[in-house]
């Protein structure tokens, strides 16, 4: 139960049958609402930060418990997925199994009798087309447990109907992208402010994310931490070399958030003028702070003069340069992950 | 005969709690268990808060202090989802403290 429009009505059509609804909701540190949470972000007072699953659980009274799957997920799912890759590093074939698997655990433990998801055949090019949906079904060894109550009617019949649980004639046959037919369902059941439809809920198949993964990955190895996968969401990353690589804050709530990191690595900042925070990962060379001062000079308020003081603290030593902003963006755009 | 509230009017009158806060101010050291949060963010709070109150006993208060603003309205909505009872919260200048109380037929995971 992501809390989006399609687990949202999916959930109040089985209430609405009668069936007794225990929501799941998966925890895999790409949440990309994660991140306007950490950032505290205030743009839109229309849109206060929530969990959506946690508000649809309220507006449905379904209890919703949230699992948290991060520890495995990254080990088992986005590194070794068996299914392959999306357009960015999104395993969404190998996600769908492994959180079915756990929903079947929960369900065998629990005394529930089947898991359902507001899956609509024919919506997300990756797992949503009928042979993935059926592989999906079988490798969560759920075969006949598992209901898409908003496509059933063009899907085969599963046990819940065919056992009289719910009526096949009161589910519904959606596919494709549109979503005018659960707006409209969502209109019919009282469902009042969901999260916009077709909004992505996860970072992996952010192209940008995906690079900047990749990269920690390829020079860090799968020694990840959440710490290490929210910083890969904020900021601009550039390499300067196999171990060392600056993340440059793009704005006052990105150094806020950048400053919580700053104790386990190195900083470069400038307080002559509006300035980012950058941190430093890795041991960087003497060369390589010089470079990381220029970068971070040429993002600041002082990018037009000819030299510009700038602050740094490594491996516990503060110091000072005196350096002129880096002014070619192509040796920028070089080393940007 | 009046029309039942709707689930979400009853979410927007329940972030507010039911207790005021002089009320909950008494509860900072008369709470059964608390739950510590700062730190952390969506959705670790409500992990944390989840865990715990599985352990607590119908009528027992559980103290969340926060830092993660957000925890104002996924409490109330977590509480309303379980069935649990949401006091209301305290804010001070550097984090927050919410208090709910285990209800009778809550939901246990």
């Amino acid at each position: 139960m992501s809390g989006g429009l399609d687990s949202t009505i999916a959930a109040n059509l089985m209430q609405n049958l009668g069936i007794e609804v225990l929501g799941i909701h998966f925890s895999t540190g790409f949440c990309v609402a994660d991140r306007h949470r950490l950032l505290g972000n205030t743009n839109n007072p229309d849109k206060p930060y929530r969990n959506d699953a946690l508000h649809a659980g309220a507006q449905l009274e379904v209890p919703v418990e949230i699992i948290d799957i991060k520890d495995r997920y990254l080990p088992e799912v986005v590194l070794a997925p068996k299914h392959g890759y999306g357009s960015g590093m999104n395993p969404c074939i190998d996600c769908r199994i492994f959180m079915l698997q756990r929903a079947k655990e929960i369900m065998e433990e629990r005394g529930y009798d089947f898991v359902f998801t507001g899956e609509v055949l024919g919506q997300r090019p990756m797992s949503q087309r009928r042979p993935p949906m059926h592989m999906i079904e079988k490798e969560s060894e759920l075969e006949g447990l598992l209901l898409r109550p908003l496509s059933a009617q063009v899907l085969p019949a599963t046990i819940p109907e065919e056992r009289g649980w719910v009526k096949r004639e009161e589910l519904h046959g959606i596919v494709g992208r549109g979503r005018q037919k659960q707006m409209l369902l969502a209109e019919e059941f009282g469902l009042v402010d969901y999260p916009q439809p077709a909004g992505g809920c996860c970072f992996l198949p952010d192209k940008n994310y995906a690079r900047k993964l990749r990269d920690f990955l390829t020079h860090n190895g799968s020694n990840v931490d959440s710490d290490d996968m929210m910083l890969l969401k904020v900021g601009r990353h550039f390499r300067l070399g196999d171990d060392v690589k600056i993340i440059v804050g793009r704005h006052e709530t990105e150094n806020d958030f950048l400053e919580r990191f700053r104790e386990e690595r190195g900083s470069v900042w400038l307080e002559a003028y509006s300035s980012p925070l950058t941190l430093i990962e890795g041991p960087a060379s003497a060369a390589d702070l010089e470079f990381a001062c220029q970068i971070t000079a040429r993002y600041s308020a002082g990018r037009a003069e000819a030299e510009v003081p700038v602050l740094w603290n490594v491996d516990g030593h503060d110091g000072q340069l005196l350096v002129r902003p880096l002014s070619e963006d192509r040796q920028l755009d070089e080393i940007r992950i | 005969m009046s029309e039942p509230q709707r689930p979400q009017r009853r979410l927007d009158a329940y972030v507010h709690g039911t207790l005021d806060q002089a009320e909950l101010a008494k509860l900072i050291d008369a709470c059964a268990l608390t739950v510590d949060a700062l730190g952390t963010f969506c959705p670790e709070p409500l992990i944390r808060t989840q865990n715990a109150m599985a352990g607590l006993a119908t009528g027992d208060i559980a103290m969340i202090l926060a830092d993660d603003a957000g925890i104002e309205l996924d409490l109330p909505a977590w509480c309303i989802s379980t069935k649990n009872e949401y006091l209301g919260v305290l804010r001070e200048e550097r984090q927050l403290r919410a208090f709910i109380r285990r209800a009778q037929g809550a939901h246990q995971p």
